[in-house]
């Protein structure tokens, strides 16, 4: 920093002075990065205070019995997902929500997936037309259910995630489609609360819900029946206290400011017509979803076409965290190297007129403080102690660079679970309370630059391998405790 | 190499523990009074619900008048425990006419009415969407052209509760307004017409048919909502419809015709039928399809030969429902169909086969909404 050196050695002057400009750099980097962080989370907490306001006003049970609501197709992908794909069909159909079709993708499964679906729901293969014609792998055979006429599932060849979901796309009848992950759960009303949003703004093309971590919460016949967070696990905890920040702090506050480049793969609801216009999902990037939103708002723009994508906090749908070292960093490993790979495809989107707040901020603010953070973070990790240890640096300035970093980082936290507690308030415990805060607190030591550093090395993967499915191994909700495991 | 720590560094280090001991004290400290405010607050709106509701049930005209004055001097907060309260006691039996008169009067009384009627005038668009809101139950009395202007706000939230308090004060005065707001076209149609579909409806929308001037895409909308009503007074309009020039009022009658073929009289059935099938042979598939869901309904053995031969319809809407028409008329009409599955045209083979598996597989697969 700015330190007094003690080297006479002029060969490395130029290594001092490159320090000190670095960690000046840093220093500012930093704070611009922390402003802005605030103000989302400032935005996002007055959106959350109008949002909770109205909602006595919102009647989402007429527009979950209402014949006349938008119909909702949901495009359930699956690759290999035997164990769950029955109880999750049910859980979708038992969704308060008339008027939607469910259409479950099995993507060349090498287990039992289409035989659990045709022992469970009577399948009979049928001829249907499909509507659009996004490219994707041969389809063998379609078959609808006797049992319910709002179950149809499509049996195809092995095409990867986007395949599989464009497949969907070109089978719903629908004109809003939602693509949910076949081992997640739906609040009972999140579909109805998402198609409020396209009911009341008639211009919304786009909309995602809130993913929340299912790990410690009890599961009965699909559906969460009481909600608490782990007992005795870091990992698990610490990830919902990053969704929720990630969500009512982050996403929240991009979509307020009517920017947000994202909606969760686990779930999202399209409008259908600008899904296909757009060309469906890439199977390009590793990361689908979020390549998705911004070529979407790519082609609106570019077409002169209303383009209104929100997040709304309200609908829930509960996933489950991953719980080893090994696939928490394949997890953040995977997301990182999609974020790169969308960025980098889009390039052409940054600070073009044409393409307004999205392309001078939000593209801007992505690059610089989402995806190269890590990368500037670990170096300032490293350089800065070692510009110390050679006496370049100022141990004084470098210990209250940390200070303000954990505590900016730790009051975020914090004031994100007083959001969740003031909206929505789905852990009423003490405990559930007690062990968010305890996380907030500890997970600046360690577990935010391990992160970094997966993060970083993903940077420099990114287009080195690709897998198209998540990497996660499913074990079937063990982690949310079934209601019949659980003593009388 | 060459580090070493001051005295002043580890004075530094020092304080810096102590900063972020407080920092975390002050965080959780604020954590835990915002929580336990949280949670007084929870306790408090269910206490104020329930005092509202058992002055209610009580008809004690004194405690009606406390829990109103309770719920003028608070703010949205208490405004919206009374919203809650309201969608608990929706069904139309719990507010016989006394106890809703003694509400209302409760609400002047204590100046609850005035105070709602100003926010319907002016502020927020929270205060202006609560008072829309409690506008459509019987608590508070008004008049329904009144809420009527709220279906063009500037908030989408407050459009949507202005037509959903119209649909609840369920009057002709309201359906009227629920017309003018369709007339208008400020909200998307089927906001609407959901609303309107009721058998409360049904004079006014009849009336709206017969108006000079009337556009044929609101003449589409008033029969979707006299579909969805089904009621049998919609009957001689839609046989009148039916029979007219305009393929897309056509195709909304025979809705309207196929929803009360059920209830209607002997006479208007033998009027309905024959309608109908003038209808299946219609240029507009949609309208072929919806003749067939009305020629369902009728077990004559005659219908066979016509319904066989509409599984050959070019329209695959047209197929399917001939195809499932027949097997709900028993033995005679899966004869049929397996007959067709048999024949030379491979796309009515086709629907035929499909529709044979399904009844195979699950016989009531059609009670079952498949």
């Amino acid at each position: 920093m700015m330190g007094t050196g003690v080297f006479d050695n002029n060969g490395l002057e130029w290594l001092q002075t490159l320090v000190i400009w670095y960690n000046r750099f840093l220093m500012y980097y930093l704070g611009v990065m922390l402003v802005l962080a605030l103000g989302l989370v400032i935005v996002g907490w007055l959106a959350v205070n109008h949002y909770v306001r109205m909602r006595p006003l919102r009647d989402y049970r007429h527009v979950g019995t209402s014949e006349l609501s938008m119909p909702v197709s949901i495009i359930v992908p699956g690759f290999n997902e035997a164990l769950n794909i029955a109880e999750s069909v049910r859980s979708l159909l038992a969704t308060q929500f008339s008027q939607l079709e469910v259409i479950v993708v099995n993507d060349g499964s090498t287990d039992e997936t289409l035989q659990v679906l045709k022992d469970a729901f009577k399948l009979v293969a049928i001829e249907r037309t499909p509507r659009s014609g996004l490219p994707t792998a041969k389809v063998r055979q379609v078959y609808a259910s006797p049992l319910d006429s709002r179950i149809v599932v499509i049996d195809k060849e092995n095409g990867g995630k986007a395949d599989a979901l464009n497949a969907g796309i070109n089978f719903s009848q629908y004109p809003l489609v939602s693509a949910i992950d076949a081992d997640t759960m739906l609040d009972p009303g999140a579909l109805a609360r998402l198609v409020w949003e396209f009911q009341s703004h008639t211009d919304t093309v786009a909309t995602g819900g809130i993913v929340r971590i299912a790990n410690g919460s009890t599961v009965k016949d699909g559906r969460l029946v009481s909600i608490a967070t782990p007992h005795r696990q870091f990992m698990a905890n610490v990830q919902i206290v990053e969704y929720l920040r990630a969500f009512l702090g982050g996403r929240l506050g991009w979509s307020r400011l009517g920017m947000l480049m994202i909606i969760s793969g686990a779930f999202g609801l399209f409008r259908r017509d600008v899904l296909v216009n757009a060309g469906g999902y890439s199977g390009e990037t590793i990361t689908e979803d979020a390549e998705l939103v911004l070529r979407i708002r790519k082609y609106q723009a570019d077409h002169d076409q209303p383009c209104r994508i929100t997040f709304f906090p309200d609908p829930i749908c509960w996933t489950e965290a991953p719980t080893t070292m090994k696939a928490l960093v394949r997890q953040r490993d995977r997301w990182q190297r999609g974020l790169g790979e969308t960025l980098i495809r889009h390039r052409g989107m940054l600070f073009r007129k044409k393409y307004g707040r999205i392309g001078w901020v939000a593209l801007p603010y992505f690059w610089l403080f989402e995806f190269l953070e890590p990368l500037i973070t670990v170096t300032g990790m490293i350089i800065t102690p070692l510009a110390i240890l050679f006496g370049f640096g100022s141990i004084p300035v470098y210990l209250l660079m940390l200070t303000f970093a954990f505590a900016y980082g730790y009051f975020i936290s914090m004031v994100i679970i007083l959001l969740e507690e003031r909206a929505f308030r789905r852990y009423p415990n003490w405990v559930d309370l007690r062990r968010m805060t305890v996380v907030a607190f500890f997970e600046n030591f360690g577990f935010r630059q391990w992160q970094a550093l997966v993060r970083m090395r993903a940077i420099f993967r990114i287009r080195s391998s690709r897998k198209q499915w998540g990497e996660q191994k499913r074990v079937g909700f063990t982690q949310a405790k079934r209601a019949e495991e659980l003593p009388a | 190499m060459n580090f070493h720590l001051t005295t002043g560094d580890a004075q530094l280090v020092v304080y810096l523990i102590v900063v972020l001991v407080v920092l975390s004290i002050a965080l959780i400290g604020a954590v835990i009074a915002f929580k336990i405010n949280r949670d007084n607050l929870e306790k408090k709106s269910a206490a104020m619900q329930v005092r509202i509701l058992d002055a209610w049930e009580s008809g004690d005209n004194v405690a009606m008048r406390a829990v109103a004055l309770e719920v003028l001097q608070g703010g949205v907060r208490e405004q919206s425990d009374l919203t809650s309260v309201c969608n608990r006691t929706a069904d139309a039996s719990w507010w016989t006419e006394e106890r809703s008169k003694a509400v209302q009067q409760s609400f002047i009384d204590a100046g609850l009415a005035d105070q709602l009627r100003r926010q319907l005038d002016g502020g927020s668009a929270i205060r202006r969407g609560l008072a829309v809101y409690i506008a459509g139950f019987p608590c508070w009395h008004v008049d329904p052209t009144l809420i009527e202007k709220f279906t063009q706000d500037s908030e989408p939230t407050v459009r949507l509760a202005a037509v959903a308090a119209l649909q609840r004060m369920a009057s002709r005065e309201s359906a009227d307004a629920l017309i003018l707001a369709l007339e208008q076209n400020h909200l998307p149609r089927a906001r609407i017409i959901e609303r309107l579909g009721h058998e409360w409806a049904v004079e006014a929308l009849l009336a709206a048919m017969d108006k000079p001037g009337q556009t044929w895409e609101v003449r589409c909308d008033l029969l979707r909502a006299l579909a969805y009503a089904g009621d049998v007074r919609a009957v001689p309009c839609a046989l009148t419809v039916a029979a007219g020039d305009n393929k897309f009022e056509r195709m909304q009658a025979m809705r309207v015709l196929a929803n009360t073929f059920a209830k209607a009289t002997p006479e208007q059935q033998e009027q309905i039928e024959a309608a109908a099938i003038k209808a299946t042979q219609d240029d507009h598939p949609n309208l072929r399809s919806t003749a067939i869901d009305v020629l369902r309904q009728i077990p004559h053995a005659m219908e066979f030969d016509r319904l066989e031969a509409l599984v050959a319809d070019a329209d695959w809407f047209v197929r399917r429902g001939a195809a499932r028409a027949l097997l709900a008329l028993g033995d005679e009409g899966r004869r049929r169909l397996e007959r067709v599955s048999a024949g030379s045209d491979k796309f009515a083979a086709q629907r035929a086969r499909e529709e044979l598996a399904m009844h195979a597989a699950f016989p009531n697969y059609q009670q079952a909404g498949a």
